[in-house]
């Protein structure tokens, strides 16, 4: 956990792209979407945004364990099991809550940079 | 020096013996009531049950802490208790299936090998270290990685990991419902 323990979202290339713990980047290749605009839940405990997905249901991650720090080797999987349970959860769309953006006031150090994230997590195909 | 020998040897045996030695037995115990039973009567050291099950790494955090305190009054003795330490991590790591435990190993053993060529205030800093990541270990083996994993498939090859689960829709599982229907077709026609 950092003192700026900001988990921001973006989209990118055609997909919408989450950070956990500044270190693990997740791709959600088909983000499930209502009006127009992608589907996030944050999911509290863990501090962790999660984009609602669409079928096909896969998670899947491919690194090099190299790049796993002590901590990392079980923040991994826990959050591979927690896009497992989340990712396909049933809406109703009329008790979304709407949201904006915002990137106002975010430390230079805290900024979303997905180039810079090397440990990345698949989310459908 | 001969308590330093002696702690060590126990903990070399409780962390290397859990898995190559009495690794399958271990399962035994923890999981099941009678074979528990009958460890315990049959083994003539049966307190060695109750320690991996009970303390896997409490006598490795005492160990290492013990090194630390006790560098700075005999340092020759201690690198050669830490030698002993990176074998026995090193050891720990190619008995170790699971990916993840296994990368656990090879940074702790790294650290060992920190602690065993740098200076004094090195070796005590990557000791502490070193016991501090024993006890999360401690801690998370109340969780064990295949119910971490549960689910999910897992393989290694030179270094990388590939860890994949796939539900509803995916390739794999389309893959598998078809397969799955050609037997079924293939039994019904005998």
């Amino acid at each position: 956990m950092k003192a700026n323990d900001y988990e921001p979202t973006k989209r990118l290339n055609g997909t919408s792209v989450s950070r956990f713990h500044y270190r693990f980047l997740t791709v959600f290749k088909k983000p499930r979407i209502v009006n127009e605009r992608p589907v996030v839940e944050f999911v509290t405990p863990a501090h962790v945004p999660v984009f609602l997905s669409e079928l096909p249901m896969r998670v899947h991650a491919d690194l090099d364990l190299q790049e796993l720090g002590f901590e990392e080797t079980w923040s991994l999987v826990i959050l591979l099991q927690l896009l497992k349970k989340n990712c396909w959860k049933d809406i109703e769309p009329i008790k979304l809550s709407d949201y904006s953006v915002s990137t106002a006031g975010v430390p230079p150090e805290a900024l979303f940079d997905p180039t810079k994230l090397h440990l990345v997590i698949e989310v459908s195909q | 020096m001969l308590q330093i020998s002696k702690f060590i040897n126990h903990a070399n045996r409780t962390l290397v013996s859990a898995y190559c030695e009495i690794g399958e037995g271990l399962e035994l115990y923890e999981m099941k009531p009678l074979g528990r039973a009958i460890l315990v009567a049959a083994t003539p050291t049966f307190d060695i049950w109750e320690d991996l099950a009970e303390k896997r790494f409490k006598s490795l955090i005492d160990l290492v802490n013990l090194l630390a305190k006790k560098l700075k009054t005999s340092p020759e003795e201690v690198r050669h208790s830490i030698s002993e330490l990176k074998q026995a991590f090193f050891i720990e790591q190619t008995l170790e299936q699971d990916p993840m435990a296994k990368r656990r190993y090879e940074i702790l053993a790294n650290t060992t090998l920190e602690a065993l060529v740098g200076p004094e205030s090195v070796a005590e800093s990557a000791l502490k270290d070193i016991a501090q990541k024993l006890d999360l270990m401690q801690q998370m083996s109340r969780i064990p990685s295949e119910e971490l994993l549960e689910g999910f498939s897992v393989s290694e090859h030179e270094g990388r990991v590939r860890i994949e689960w796939t539900g509803s829709g995916s390739k794999e599982n389309q893959a598998e419902k078809l397969s799955r229907t050609r037997t079924s077709t293939t039994s019904t026609g005998n």
